[in-house]
């Protein structure tokens, strides 16, 4: 379990967390956020590796983390650079060979274990990098951007493996991508402007946006009023509508059946 | 950690490269050295010569140390590493101790060539194996790691750029190029030298220059410039500290504060001073010296009034000169009694026989007490060095007509750059009991059960430390260097028979009488003639003393009729003579 306290983090004026609190069950949790809402500090803090204000305690676990901007010694190879992370997290040398393999495996990169890393694509790169994160069996385990740069097929095999290595742990993925998260996620928490918006089921986010979402004709686009937000621009039978989410009723629109992308928007623009 | 990190740096060749290279390139030019050894045999040459490439070293392992720890940023690992628990303290300590190994390699090469050179020369001096292994310790090893700290924290902390152009100024003020400085200074009478030697005495400054040698002294390694290269250490070890960000509260806190104070202590203890001995080009010390004098100095006249019957001297010479001199004076009734006293020296206390503090005045070199009742006896408490005239842990030259006691009377014994001997001087009693490390030679005879502690009578009494030695078995009593040098091979009984056969048949028909069994015979470094106005091959001769440097079979007779030359004509004439051979022009102090 992970426990957060009144986190604070400015850098000059700038705060990039403010007065966050919150307690993270075993789970995996989703960290939903625009860019520059405070997910990558918060990360950050959590292992330790900037200053903050207020308290983290994870209970002594180990931490897994795969940060934003992840890389590797070009010149190393793949296996050997995870051995270099495998000492680090003091898993025993005889164990290691196995654990290594069992991570490798996990993001499908074991048949690349000997090659070097600098001939790696950057796909492989961000894989091997959920590998080291997830090395040793940390009891939490933060992904920051896990997917970005990976591909639809890598993708799904990341959410399959996160189902798979999810029990008995405390596994964050940040993202601003909310199908990222939808399908694997036990929990959502919402963030912005470095506070906690929401923290809830995915139908608990989803509920947020019920009777919120509308689609509206264009041509009624001058008529809606009140705190609203075009989320899309949709054809339908050969009409233009928009996708609206409001926080009153809109005349002359056909109630929408809200996903949990509404309701992290309704939750974002306060509708 | 440490193995892993081996392995990280064998596989990055744009720094395991540059590092072989740098163990290569010291190898091959200890080599190469090696054919100038096996022409003249100067075992200290040598070691001068392997000196030579420490700021190249410096630059280089900073390079490799900044490139390896500007690696985990580079390749934006850093983050997954420093995540882990103790991550960040365990990786930067591994690669640190990686580092180590260069300036390591560097000093266990280095030292296993000196051993080859020194036990190939024959040499009998073994405290000079340790000499060499605590210097290249020293300025290999110790000042190998402030590369690694400095180039690990700017990898850590600042961009490229920034960084090198840091090290860039660093590079500067650590060469001789910015001896520049000093020129501007002399300009504008700020002694900026301060702001260079802060910096550039943690390398051996100013080797190259052949000008000068240090074979008695040996390469220096004088307590100040341990502290010194110890302070940078232990700053940038603080720092390294604080961005390791060691977790443990406690460990953190104490290896902090053991850091900052081990770089205070020794900040203050570079700060304490000490003989400092200046050489080189950039820094002539007899110019620096000369600059004093020009600047300061009123040179005085006065023949003394009184006479001083008995030194009874105790000498601490560590980090510098720390002197009590109890002095019997030949008149108790004087009002003032004038002295001349090494400016270097500061006087802390003057006290009568009773212990009561005398008033003093103290202006440049010269040293006047003033007393309203009668004193028998006087004891002066000073500490100091000179520039040229050393006298430390490391060694000491000081011989008997340099004012570093108090000799009664005001001498100008500088002249254009260069000290004049103080001649003319009368005998006394001396006793002179030194505390130092090092044994110390002299004309007076030392104690049995104290061979640092000397007694006698003398007009001049000289002091001798360092790469020296006597034979109390020989007929003679030699005190001869041990470092075999350029074209001086250690002075021996066999050279001195040898000596004194011709002196034996060339002065048979003079009136003259040299007994060079009952003198000391003293092998004087060569710098010591280069600081003083002399001429000849005898560079000094009193009766019971004689200082002559070389050891050559083809100016053996040159060598005794310079000795019967100097004898028959008391010393003060034969130097002015061979003086005025030499120049052309009268000896300066006869101007």
């Amino acid at each position: 379990m992970l426990t957060i306290d009144n986190l604070e983090k400015s850098f000059k004026k700038n705060k990039a967390l403010d007065c966050f609190s919150c307690e993270f069950e075993h789970g995996i949790y989703g960290l939903l956020g625009p860019n520059g809402s405070g997910k990558t500090t918060m990360m950050r803090c959590i292992c330790d590796l900037i200053k903050y204000k207020g308290k983290i305690d994870c209970g002594g676990a180990k931490i897994g983390y795969l940060p934003q901007q992840f890389g590797m010694m070009k010149s190393l190879k793949l296996f050997d650079m995870m051995k270099y992370f495998a000492t680090l997290k003091k898993i025993p040398t005889p164990e290691q060979d196995e654990e290594i393999k069992r991570c490798l495996e996990l993001v499908n990169l074991y048949d690349k274990a000997k090659d070097k890393v600098g001939s790696l694509s950057g796909g492989m790169v961000r894989r091997s990098g959920i590998a080291q994160a997830i090395l040793g069996d940390p009891e939490v385990i933060l992904f920051d951007e896990p997917t970005a740069g990976l591909d639809p097929e890598e993708r799904t095999r990341f959410k399959t493996m996160l189902k798979s290595i999810g029990k008995n742990k405390t596994i964050i993925v940040s993202t601003h991508i909310v199908s990222d998260v939808e399908a694997v996620c036990d929990k959502i928490v919402i963030i912005d402007k470095g506070r906690k918006k929401f923290i809830g089921t995915n139908e608990e986010v989803a509920a947020i946006a019920s009777s919120k979402a509308y689609l509206v004709e264009e041509k009624f686009e001058g008529i809606l009023s009140g705190n609203y937000y075009i989320k899309d621009r949709i054809t339908r039978n050969g009409e233009n509508y928009l996708y609206v989410l409001s926080d009153i009723p809109i005349e002359n629109s056909i109630a929408a059946q809200a996903n949990i992308e509404d309701g992290y928007l309704c939750a974002l623009k306060n509708i | 950690m440490i193995k892993k990190s081996f392995k990280l740096f064998f596989k990055m060749p744009r720094i395991l490269i540059p590092a072989i290279l740098l163990i290569i390139f010291q190898a091959t030019a200890l080599i190469y050295y090696l054919k100038s050894y096996s022409i003249n045999g100067d075992v200290f040459l040598y070691i001068l010569n392997s000196f030579s490439n420490c700021l190249i070293s410096f630059i280089i392992i900073f390079y490799v140390s900044y490139e390896f720890f500007y690696l985990l940023k580079r390749s934006k690992i850093d983050e997954a590493i420093y995540a882990n628990r103790n991550g960040k303290i365990k990786t930067l300590s591994s690669m640190a101790v990686v580092l180590t190994t260069i300036p390591a390699l560097e000093f266990l090469i280095m030292f296993l060539f000196e051993l080859g050179v020194i036990l190939n020369s024959g040499m009998t001096d073994y405290s000079y194996i340790v000499h060499i292994a605590s210097v290249l310790f020293l300025y290999i090893f110790l000042v190998g790691l402030i590369p690694i700290f400095i180039g690990a924290i700017f990898a850590l902390k600042f961009k490229r750029i920034g960084s090198y152009s840091l090290a860039a100024l660093i590079f500067f003020i650590l060469s001789d190029i910015s001896d520049i400085l000093f020129m501007v200074s002399q300009k504008i009478e700020i002694n900026l030298w301060v702001i260079k030697y802060f910096f550039g005495y943690i390398l051996p400054n100013d080797l190259n220059s052949m000008l000068l040698q240090l074979d008695t002294y040996g390469i220096p390694g004088e307590i100040y410039r341990w502290n010194l290269v110890l302070f940078w250490i232990f700053l940038l070890l603080f720092f390294y500290i604080l961005i390791c960000k060691i977790k443990i509260k406690k460990v953190r806190v104490v290896s902090l504060s053991l850091a900052g104070v081990l770089a205070v202590i020794n900040l203050v203890g570079y700060f304490k001073g000490g003989s400092h001995y200046e050489f080189g080009p950039q820094l002539d010390s007899i110019s620096m010296e000369s600059y004093y004098y020009n600047k300061y100095n009123k040179p005085k006249t006065m023949d003394a009034d009184f006479s001083v019957e008995k030194y009874d001297m105790k000498l601490n010479i560590w980090r510098q000169l720390d002197a009590e001199i109890n002095m019997k004076l030949s008149d108790e009734s004087l009002n003032s009694y004038n002295f001349t006293l090494f400016h270097g020296y500061r006087v802390e206390r003057v006290t009568d026989s009773d212990g009561m503090e005398l008033p003093f005045d103290r202006e440049g070199d010269y040293l006047t007490v003033h007393s309203n009742k009668n004193t028998p006896s006087l004891n002066i408490k000073y500490s100091g060095y000179s520039p040229i005239l050393y006298s430390s842990s490391q060694g000491c030259v000081l011989p008997g007509f340099f004012p570093y006691y108090p000799i009664p009377g005001f001498y100008d014994f500088i002249k254009s750059q260069s000290y004049t001997p103080i001649l003319d001087l009368k005998k006394a009693e001396f006793k002179i009991d030194i505390s130092s490390p090092r044994q110390f030679y002299s004309n007076l005879n030392s104690e049995e059960q104290n061979k640092n502690c000397f007694i006698g009578k003398t007009d001049y009494p000289t002091l001798i430390s360092g790469f020296f030695r006597d034979d109390p078995d020989d007929d003679y009593k030699i005190i001869a260097q041990t470092v075999k040098e350029l074209g001086i091979d250690e002075l021996d009984a066999k050279y001195i028979d040898e000596i004194k056969k011709i002196i034996e048949e060339k002065s048979k028909d003079e009136d003259i009488k040299i007994d060079l069994n009952n003198i000391t015979i003293i092998q004087v470094p060569y710098y010591i003639i280069n600081g003083f106005y002399t001429s000849g091959l005898v560079y000094f001769i009193s009766d019971d003393q004689l200082f002559i440097t070389f050891n050559e079979e083809p100016i053996k007779d040159e060598e005794a009729e310079h000795i019967i030359r100097a004898k028959k004509l008391g010393y003060k004439k034969y130097l002015y003579d061979e003086w005025l051979k030499a120049s052309g022009v009268e000896y300066p102090n006869l101007s």
